[in-house]
């Protein structure tokens, strides 16, 4: 098989971080796994996957800034020509540390909020944080990063779209990501209190569209992402833009994986860098190459135009939801279970579970 | 909105190109953008100081008897900024607001 070279790495640094989400994308058993890959090993990891062809990395994790070596894997991945790119919940992280990433290269931080407002926002993070994550956007402005606001969606936020953007514009972001929550890890535990009503959603979507017509009339406003979520659009997600073709992940023990949720798929292996090459890890596991390009995929999607499209959604979603990732997304209308998600988004009920 | 030839041409100020085996990569904070052929060597002429006019003039010195690419090196000029990977500046915008008369 052709293996094209990745252009982005998400480099999960840690599972650790003093937020607790609901809809936290770490495993659920993350406490059970052992953080693996020490400052030198990453550095490894970013000289490789930059020779492999990777371009952009974003230091993730968990929170990222819990590791006290943060700097010393910044320094890694300018030294590899990566461009580093920060995906922060703003803390433990403070301004002064942000500067000393600025000086040694840092290029663009992603900051999370969890609502417009501290009392929504610490209520749903589990933890008082809303403060430090105002201080660490205006820090990244002021050092003349880039700034991106992330908020992710549910019942309990979308009527605050129209604040969170004005937030957003106040900061002085240059993108706003507005993430509709997907079902994975702990989101899918609090699946039925996350969910949306389709009320909700488009009225989001119009206070979206408004914003970007007022936007385009004055000139200038972070630019703003807001895609319907896949249980509510009758088509799958092109998820990750294709297994294994663009974005490669290691997690924290070392895993090279296709996304950050495909390691919890049984039967599926991938290999870990403290073993092997990133390259080797890339092109060769057969956990890389089982779900790469079209040649797996079953009917509906087989025949499907837009297989070269949505590549078939989400392999994890339907593990999940059909327990075998060889299925057609049950996102999608076509798929013979796509009950199984029609049903869901009639469920709810109140009080979501904190991540543990 | 891409059509005013005098608008100057920029990188956004957080873009980066890279060079790798496969070719080059517009790189923008969040977002990569494969470049084909000889793109990287047109954003490269992309300072904030020439226009269209004078990207063309620039390729055209580089490469004289190539007048038919012209249209071609428009088309890109326009996708990549509707991609965000290349910022139009109007003239006289920064004019405007400091000079208002």
């Amino acid at each position: 098989m052709n293996v094209e070279a990745p252009l982005n790495l998400i480099a999960e640094l840690t599972y650790r971080c003093p937020l607790q989400c609901p809809y936290c994308s770490n495993p659920l058993a993350f406490r059970e796994r052992r953080e693996a890959l020490t400052a030198e090993d990453w550095g490894r990891v970013f000289e490789q996957a930059s020779r492999l062809g990777v371009v952009h990395v974003g230091l993730t994790g968990g929170e990222p800034s819990t590791r006290t070596d943060l700097e010393e894997i910044l320094e890694f991945a300018v030294a590899a020509d990566l461009y580093p790119h920060l995906v922060t919940a703003g803390v433990p992280l403070d301004p002064e540390r942000l500067r000393g990433l600025a000086a040694r290269g840092l290029r663009s931080v992603q900051v999370s909020f969890q609502d417009a407002g501290a009392a929504g926002s610490d209520r749903i993070a589990g933890t008082r944080s809303f403060e430090q994550k105002l201080r660490i956007s205006e820090s990244t402005k002021a050092l003349d990063l880039a700034l991106t606001i992330n908020c992710v969606l549910h019942r309990e936020n979308l009527e605050s779209v129209g604040e969170i953007i004005r937030l957003a514009e106040e900061l002085g972001a240059d993108r706003l990501e507005l993430a509709n929550t997907q079902y994975h890890g702990w989101a899918l535990e609090n699946r039925a209190a996350l969910m949306p009503t389709r009320e909700q959603l488009a009225n989001a979507s119009a206070v979206v569209r408004a914003a970007k017509a007022r936007q385009s009339e004055n000139g200038g406003g972070p630019k703003m992402l807001f895609v319907l979520p896949d249980y509510f659009s009758d088509r799958p997600k092109p998820c990750m833009g294709g297994w294994g073709k663009l974005a490669m992940v290691v997690d924290p023990t070392g895993r090279v994986l296709p996304c950050h949720e495909a390691g919890e798929i049984p039967g599926l292996e991938f290999w870990n860098v403290k073993e092997r090459s990133v390259e080797d890890c890339w092109v060769s596991a057969p956990g890389m190459n089982a779900y790469r390009g079209t040649d797996w995929m079953p009917d509906p999607c087989r025949s499907c135009p837009e297989k070269e499209i949505d590549f078939g959604g989400c392999r994890c979603q339907a593990f999940r939801l059909l327990g075998d990732e060889g299925l057609t997304d049950p996102a999608c209308a076509l798929s013979p279970h796509h009950s199984e998600i029609t049903n869901a988004r009639e469920i709810r009920t109140d009080g979501f579970v904190p991540r543990r | 909105m891409t059509s005013d030839p005098k608008e100057r041409l920029a990188l956004p100020r957080h873009a980066a190109l890279k060079h790798r085996h496969h070719g080059s990569v517009l790189v923008l904070p969040e977002h990569a953008i494969r470049l084909a052929g000889s793109g990287a060597e047109i954003l490269a002429l992309c300072d904030g100081e020439r226009d269209r006019r004078a990207v063309h003039e620039a390729l055209a010195a580089r490469y004289p008897d190539t007048d038919e690419l012209a249209v071609e090196v428009d088309r890109f000029l326009t996708e990549m900024i509707e991609m965000g990977g290349l910022e139009a500046v109007s003239p006289g915008t920064a004019a405007a607001v400091s000079e208002p008369k």
